[in-house]
């Protein structure tokens, strides 16, 4: 190997992966991973999966870049407050979710004492103040900017709210001795989304405070920048995958379905307009691209709500096992939370969780119509995104990347042909990030963004079913070689 | 009546049809004459419900709602709409009904002593000039302000 390599790196929860890239070619050539060890040394987990990784490049390797994300120790817990619920809390809520935050709460309207003993039990990295379009009301994002100065937080605070009001407000929280970061209103009039100005300003807070708070920069002699949050790196390779470099194309719309351990997260590239001729009635216009992370969905730590979710008799005729031993399974994978594919009973139950997390997290994050009666006759009202025309549904995360029957799972994200009201992904291709790279496009693609592209589109790879085997799946077309 | 599209400045509206209107063009006309009057005037999607035009007054700190409804569903879709204002904290915003409240509408003024039972401040019948209402709203305006009775324009 003689050309220029990068190293991307991704401080999971539970794992340390890393990622070499050929920058010459955009090629894989090795990655390798380590559980993660957050409690001692981050720097312990790397190193190891480091050394994993030199070993499988068969030489000492010089990276030109290396450069990491991060979602250790809970990812960027943000607290989001607003005026309106529907209006600058949603435009809050969405902000920090395309920031690749970890959005703990949401408030609206003026602070109560119980919302205030409950922000400081949360103990958020960063949070996240707007209220008001610009010239709008500014009352309230005042009295909830008093409110946070008087308690015990000393974590940072983006104000993007009401424009008039804003500097008097970081004069406020500068005066009590938290860090202010004023920037553009996230909804600067009625209806319009600006999440762009925030959104940066957050992912700056990350990389200029966060990462320390963490402990990642116990290793920060081991690699150049920690980039931004893992959701933010996913969501941003998953636009670069769909619209391409500029002067590649990608693959077009897409949705890209990241069934992790802990959450579900679904991105989706895309402007949702509808399909069906329908009448919009969503007060905010939906970000193109949208993230929007399950909490409450997952294959490991949140196992056990999978059931509770999508019905337990559902989950266990799915796996084609008696409910009661699905909880039995469920309870071990509980307690166990880094438990792997064991028995053959085991990953029937894995597999049946991953098709209901990935059917509920694609519903949540698909618009809704109804047919309204009007006057003039019936009409279509849509909320939400249109995604029934996307080009292609991508699976990545754990669950997809280990499973046999990867297109079993992706399956789910599919619009139910019996529902002709459904907005999920009609005929798109399914494609299977089987080396877990998407993250690693993100991250090369704010430095060599031609390299990151022929990475995704060589190492995310259409995929089918294999009809003399079901459940057996091959690549579409011709799999790139790779090391690992 | 000119008088009043030239002195009222400042001031921002709420103005959208209200509930299962498929189009938003009956607001969004008589909207565009009321910014040249000076109004700041904030448009609504279509389907806007009661709650949507609060929402929008309270971020936006608007100073008026002109509901509009050309469908002849409007009485029903405007109950409890001085209930929904009270309860986001806007109670004492002037609030107007423009257009046909139902399908049988014959008696204006009986029209109009049922809205303003339902907590509107004026209601105006479809066709309604945007001159006329921006008339209204400068003297309603004014006599909030404490500088004239309120009274008909």
């Amino acid at each position: 190997m003689s050309g220029p390599v990068a190293l991307l790196i991704d401080f999971g929860s539970t794992f340390t992966k890393l990622s070499a890239v050929d920058l010459t070619r955009g090629r894989l050539l090795a990655a390798s991973q380590a559980p993660s060890t957050v409690e001692t040394d981050v720097g312990l987990g790397y190193a190891e999966a480091l050394d994993v990784l030199h070993r499988r490049l068969g030489e000492q390797t010089r990276f030109r870049y290396r450069l990491a994300c991060s979602s250790v120790a809970g990812g960027l817990r943000l607290v989001a407050i607003g005026l309106v619920r529907e209006l600058t809390a949603e435009a809050a809520r969405r902000t920090a979710l395309g920031a690749g935050a970890k959005l703990v709460e949401t408030f609206a309207r003026e602070l109560t004492r119980a919302d205030t003993d409950r922000i400081a039990r949360l103990e958020p990295d960063i949070i996240l103040l707007t209220g008001g379009t610009d010239g709008g009301n500014s009352e309230a994002i005042f009295a909830n900017a008093w409110t946070l100065s008087e308690l015990p937080i000393r974590c940072p605070v983006v104000v993007a709210g009401n424009r008039s009001a804003s500097g008097p407000i970081g004069d406020v929280l500068t005066d009590a001795g938290i860090p202010v970061v004023v920037t553009e209103n996230v909804m600067p009039s009625y209806g319009v989304l600006n999440v762009e100005p925030a959104r940066d300003e957050i992912r700056r807070i990350f990389i200029d405070r966060i990462v320390q708070a963490k402990g990642i920069d116990r290793a920060s002699g081991m690699f150049d920048l920690v980039l931004m949050p893992t959701p933010a790196a996913v969501l941003d390779g998953a636009r670069l995958l769909a619209d391409g470099d500029g002067r590649r194309p990608g693959v077009g719309t897409l949705v890209a379905v990241d069934v992790g351990g802990t959450t579900i997260d679904v991105h989706s590239i895309c402007t949702g307009e509808s399909t069906l001729g329908s009448v919009s009635a969503d007060p905010l216009p939906e970000p193109r691209a949208k993230c929007t992370v399950e909490g409450d969905l997952g294959m490991r730590r949140n196992a056990k709500s999978v059931p509770d979710v999508a019905g337990l008799e559902a989950v266990a005729s799915d796996a084609g096992l008696t409910a009661a031993r699905v909880e039995s399974i469920v309870r071990d994978v509980d307690k166990d939370t880094e438990w792997m594919h064991g028995d053959i009973e085991s990953r029937k139950v894995d597999r049946a969780l991953a098709r209901a997390a990935v059917r509920v997290a694609v519903a949540r994050h698909t618009g809704t119509v109804e047919a309204v009666r009007t006057a003039s006759g019936p009409v279509v009202v849509q909320r939400g995104k249109d995604l029934s025309d996307v080009n292609a549904v991508v699976g990545t995360g754990g669950a997809l990347t280990v499973s046999e029957q990867p297109v079993e799972i992706l399956e789910m994200a599919l619009a139910d042909s019996a529902d002709p009201f459904s907005l999920n992904p009609g005929k798109p291709r399914l494609m299977l990030d089987r080396e877990h790279v998407l993250y690693a496009c993100g991250l090369l693609a704010a430095v060599d963004p031609e390299a990151a592209l022929t990475l995704a589109l060589t190492q995310i790879r259409p995929i089918t079913r294999v009809s003399a085997s079901p459940g057996t799946v091959v690549p579409a077309e011709n799999p790139p070689a790779h090391i690992v | 009546m000119k008088r009043a599209m030239h002195t009222i400045v400042s001031k921002t509206l709420i103005a959208a049809e209200i509930g299962s209107a498929r189009h938003t063009a009956g607001a969004r006309i008589p909207g565009h004459a009321l910014e040249a009057a000076g109004y700041n005037v904030v448009p609504l999607s279509a389907f806007s419900p009661p709650a949507d035009f609060v929402n929008a007054a309270v971020e936006t700190n608007a100073d008026g709602i002109l509901v509009y409804s050309l469908h002849g569903h409007g009485e029903p879709e405007c109950r409890g709409f001085r209930e929904i204002c009270v309860e986001a904290g806007i109670g004492e915003i002037l609030a107007y009904f423009i257009g046909i409240p139902d399908d049988c509408t014959d008696d204006w003024r009986a029209v109009e002593e049922r809205f303003l039972t339902m907590g509107f401040d004026r209601a105006f019948p479809s066709g309604t000039g945007a001159n006329d209402i921006a008339s209204a709203l400068e003297c309603d305006f004014l006599a909030r302000a404490g500088g004239i009775p309120r009274g008909h324009p």
